[in-house]
């Protein structure tokens, strides 16, 4: 009884130093954005202060950040939309269909999700610079592809595994053709999947920085190059800096924390499978 | 029992945990470029920084472009030995 009651106190012990080392650089940033720049640098460092708005209210003013904003969330979703499109199909097809070769296809997709990122940006800035996208979010989304469309069609994959095949042989006997059981019966019953995928996916767009920088000049900047923007070439606008980087955190914190179910079922289902 | 039954069982989950890790930590951009841009003086050079530098800030498009594809070729061999591994030991794929 006393041994596994240790071991409670000693695994809490390790979790919250655990969530202390990650959480910590966080709070740091949160406080240097509500701090003025001489209280900011204070050493010791100044543990209990006035907080300041200023900097959000400069942030969130600042034109170049609301774009490169919106162009992130646009991104994400042009981004989505296209994986499901085409990953949803492909993903049914892997499945359900004789394909030839389903192995090496599958292999193949793992392969270009592990690739360098730089790998898509060199070739494509020439191309891009010849056929216009470049510098456009619909562009970005295209190149994002590259690692969207694979994840989506595995996941998909083992989400669509799940569904028992007496559905499909049913819908089968009853003479439903194949995009009318993707339709009716696979899509609803793979929703949650459909929705842990949409989230991994979209969280990967909103962190992408080396395609994003290869690839937009000004007109298309994400949100992580908005941010990265306040490092200047002269002097670092750090209360700027940390109070652009909360707040690029946000979203994707609120869509962690309402979607938390989702997207542990789908990483495991990711791992593992 | 963790020693001789969960941690021989979990082997192929933490094989193929490592190698997802490895190869991201290889591919590592985002956080060098942030912090150092790769300097001082090239001391905290990662690939893609290198790529990136040789491409866009030494206009040098050939030899980035060499860089990114060997580097290319060393993650596909990372991947191949762990497919061998894995197929070898009959693991988690």
């Amino acid at each position: 009884m006393t041994r596994s009651r240790r071991a409670t106190i000693l695994s809490y012990a390790i979790l919250i130093l655990a969530g202390f080392l990650s959480l910590f650089p966080i709070l740091w940033i949160m406080g240097i954005s509500l701090k003025t720049q001489a209280d900011a640098f204070a050493m010791p460092p100044k543990l209990i202060f006035v907080p300041i708005w200023d900097h959000y209210a400069k942030v969130w003013g600042d034109a170049a950040f609301i774009k490169g904003f919106f162009n992130s969330v646009f991104a994400a979703l042009l981004g989505n939309l296209m994986a499901f499109v085409i990953g949803i199909p492909a993903a049914f097809a892997l499945n359900q269909c004789r394909v030839p070769a389903r192995g090496a296809i599958l292999a193949w997709l793992l392969l270009s999700y592990m690739l360098p990122e730089f790998l898509f940006v060199i070739p494509m800035y020439g191309l891009f610079q010849a056929t216009g996208l470049y510098d456009s979010v619909f562009g970005l989304a295209l190149v994002y592809q590259t690692f969207t469309l694979p994840f989506t069609i595995w996941m998909m994959r083992a989400f669509f595994a799940d569904v028992p095949f007496a559905l499909y042989e049913a819908a089968r006997l009853e003479g439903a053709k194949s995009w009318q059981i993707l339709l009716r019966v696979y899509l609803p019953m793979a929703a949650p999947g459909i929705a842990a995928t949409a989230i991994l996916n979209t969280i990967r767009i909103w962190n992408e920085l080396a395609i994003a920088l290869g690839l937009t000049f000004d007109k298309a900047q994400t949100v992580t190059l908005a941010v990265a923007a306040y490092r200047g070439y002269a002097s670092i606008d750090w209360g700027a800096l940390s109070a652009a980087a909360i707040t690029s955190i946000l979203p994707m914190l609120i869509f962690a924390v309402l979607a938390q179910r989702q997207i542990v079922g789908g990483l495991s289902l990711g791992a593992v499978k | 029992m963790f020693r001789y039954l969960t941690l021989p069982m979990l082997r192929p989950v933490i094989v193929t945990v490592v190698v997802f890790r490895l190869i991201d930590t290889l591919k590592v951009f985002d956080l060098v470029f942030g912090l150092t841009g790769g300097g001082p003086l090239r001391a905290t050079e990662a690939v893609q920084t290198l790529t990136y530098q040789t491409a866009f800030k030494f206009s040098n498009f050939g030899e980035a472009a060499a860089i990114v594809v060997i580097f290319s070729a060393l993650i596909f061999a990372i991947c191949a030995a762990y497919g061998a591994l894995d197929r070898r030991t009959g693991g988690a794929e």
